[in-house]
């Protein structure tokens, strides 16, 4: 048989198979990898007196690196540094397996704002997915970065990001003691002090409507919660009962807040109305109930309790009622949130390696360290459910550090002063 | 007497040429009837025409006639013995040309066995090589199917590593991307012709099959060159 009849024969089988009806050939693909997104997010150029702002595309860049969901490729690796769509060659792009691409410019206005304009780009559908100008003062150039991150999330995850939002988280340095209460930007920057006291400040919780901080402070030599507008400045005493008076939790609708007192002599956990002040007792044990959180629906509140000997999670209703045990497994669990989902929560644990932090799974009652730290503490998720920000050690110091749900990422954030005691991230809106 | 010498020599040549004349007219005469019955040729020849009653020597005339009629007859009996070895002749022809025939009757009897043998023979050759054919057709055909299988995995495989499935995808999406390929591999376009209802999920799966173009198509695409259009359907196992 000669080769072209070969060739003939065998081409003719395969076009009987491959084209019964259709004709396709059908290939069913079902694995998939979910790695981090690669993107290059190219420095924006700058028209203008001012300083060269290179400022928005290193905020982008690092925003979505932090987020544990993208791989930002690294500058140096660069095959260009197009401004606008027109200058933009996908191919070399494609060959770096960059799947998307950030450009964008910043010009100086004539009153001195800045209009900076972006584009999201697929590399490989050759396609702008989002773009957007935005004209603005140079002091909101930052914010505007955080936007334009959260849009990018957006488009290319589904889900909202959580870059424009803030943290508040408390510091402790020098000699007298200076303990500050600070609310800053998600990514640690501008950071602005709230309260300044030379005695502790603990426990700072942002309303669901991220106007007002709740917060324990030892001022007046013992512990008192309050509650202060972050516009006004003004603020209100919750509560100043004889003991321990601590670890005020917002209820999702803004209405109550959760607290632990002691005023009956053992620390138990009340649930305090907003509006006229009502205050009512949910938990009676011997045992030390404390760190009280809501569950998303404001249903029931979780807890920290000790009633069978050592730290676990607990549940009650709103209502009142008996409190069950959610957490089993280990010596130590604490400090309980719930993922925004309900289906887990964020905790510390300690399976005799440290202080961690870790994802309790309610499902299915098993624990998954994120951390490898000895002295993790106060975990808080994202208002996205996203990632996790939480105050740690590193070299002998209290730090913030933010952390992929995943456990991949976890990045220290630099925060100019004092030692890092406590963080709470804040929902979205409030700005 | 040289008169009576000249008319008896005249009587003679008369009377034999008369003798002549009939015998050959009787000849003749069965000659003409050939296929009429033989007792016809039997009527005495004496009823002839004598030209020369006068003449005395009935005795000479006798003789003559005597001999005229044996020659007759001898002549007769030489044309009987001719009609019959003829008719012999004829019927021997005949029965020749019977049996010629009856020849020709089996060997065309025997031509159309050996055609119809030979037409069952071509026929009997016939399946065997449409059997035959089939047979190699059939290992063709899974020589075919085993290299379709194989690059068809190893597509899937280089598509499968390019897919970067979203993390927020929902269980139970299915997209179909139809894509065209070059005889090299290369992706010269994907479009989703079935979507997920995802449009992030969708975008996933093209991106996927544009990332991992070309497709590895084998060093031959002579074999492939029919194969221009693939339909990749993304149903992730495992969300």
């Amino acid at each position: 048989m000669s080769a072209h009849s070969r060739i003939a024969l065998f081409a003719l089988a395969l076009a009987a198979m491959a084209r019964p009806a259709a004709a396709v050939v059908t290939i069913d693909v079902t694995r998939g990898t979910e790695s981090r997104i690669p993107i290059a997010v190219v420095p924006f150029a700058f028209e203008g007196a001012g300083a060269a702002e290179n400022l928005p595309a290193a905020i982008i860049e690092a925003n979505l690196a932090r987020s544990g969901r993208f791989a930002p490729l690294a500058r140096e690796d660069f095959a260009a540094r197009p401004q606008t769509p027109e200058e933009v060659r996908y191919k070399p792009w494609r060959l770096l397996k960059v799947e998307n691409l950030v450009i964008g410019r910043l010009k100086e206005q004539k009153d001195g704002r800045i209009q900076i304009q972006f584009r999201l780009l697929d590399v490989f559908r050759e396609r702008q997915i989002a773009g957007q100008k935005f004209t603005v003062p140079a002091a909101r150039l930052r914010k505007t970065a955080h936007q334009i991150s959260d849009i990018i999330y957006e488009k290319l995850l589904g889900r909202r990001g959580a870059f424009d939002t803030r943290i508040a988280f408390v510091t402790v340095d020098g000699r007298p003691r200076r303990y500050r209460l600070q609310i800053a930007d998600a990514d640690g920057h501008s950071p602005k002090t709230i309260l300044e006291s030379s005695r502790p400040v603990l426990s700072p919780a942002w309303s669901p409507d991220g106007r007002r901080l709740a917060y324990v402070s030892f001022e007046q030599n013992r512990s008192m919660v309050y509650i202060q507008d972050l516009w006004s400045g003004k603020r209100e005493r919750i509560a100043g009962y004889d003991g321990i008076n601590g670890a005020p939790a917002w209820s999702p609708d803004g209405r109550r807040l959760a607290l632990t007192l002691s005023k009956e002599g053992n620390p138990e956990i009340y649930l305090y109305e907003l509006a006229g002040g009502k205050l009512r007792r949910l938990t009676r044990h011997t045992a030390i109930d404390t760190e009280p959180a809501w569950s998303p629906d404001g249903g029931g509140v979780i807890f920290t309790s000790n009633r069978s000997g050592r730290p676990q999670i607990y549940r009650i209703s709103a209502r009142g009622g008996a409190a069950e045990r959610v957490t089993f497994g280990g010596k130590y669990n604490a400090g309980a949130s719930y993922a925004a989902d309900g289906k887990s929560l964020v905790l510390i644990t300690n399976q005799g390696n440290g202080y961690r932090v870790a994802l309790y799974s309610l499902a299915e009652h098993s624990v998954r360290e994120l951390t490898r730290g000895r002295h993790d503490e106060s975990p808080s998720f994202s208002p996205n459910g996203d990632m996790i920000m939480y105050a740690s050690q590193a070299g002998g110091r209290g730090v913030l550090a933010a952390l992929s749900l995943d456990g991949r990422v976890r990045q220290v954030i630099r925060t100019r002063a004092g030692a890092v005691r406590e963080v709470d991230w804040s929902p979205y809106g409030g700005q | 007497m040289s008169r009576l010498l000249r008319a008896g020599l005249f009587a003679r040549a008369v009377l034999f040429t008369a003798a002549v004349h009939s015998a050959l007219f009787i000849v003749l005469i069965q000659g003409f009837s050939w296929f009429t019955p033989p007792k016809r040729g039997g009527e005495p020849i004496s009823a002839s025409v004598v030209f020369a009653r006068d003449i005395g020597d009935w005795r000479a005339e006798d003789l003559r006639k005597r001999e005229g009629a044996a020659r007759a007859a001898r002549q007769m009996g030489e044309a009987l013995a001719r009609q019959k070895e003829e008719r012999r002749a004829a019927e021997k022809l005949a029965q020749q040309k019977r049996a010629e025939e009856k020849e020709k009757k089996k060997r065309q009897k025997q031509l159309a066995e050996r055609r119809k043998a030979e037409q069952a023979e071509r026929a009997e050759q016939a399946a065997r090589e449409a059997e035959n054919k089939r047979k190699v057709d059939a290992v063709w055909r899974r020589a075919a199917e085993d290299a379709l299988s194989a690059l068809i995995g190893r597509i899937a495989a280089k598509v499968e590593r390019n897919w970067r499935r979203p993390q927020t995808s929902r269980a139970g999406l299915r997209a179909t991307i139809r894509v065209n390929v070059a005889r090299d591999g290369s992706v010269t376009g994907a479009r989703v012709t079935r979507s997920s209802g995802d449009p992030l999920f969708d975008q996933s799966a093209e991106r996927a099959v544009l990332k991992a173009s070309p497709l590895p198509f084998p060093k031959d695409p002579q074999y492939y060159e029919f194969i221009d259009t693939f339909d990749f359907k993304f149903h992730p196992d495992e969300l």
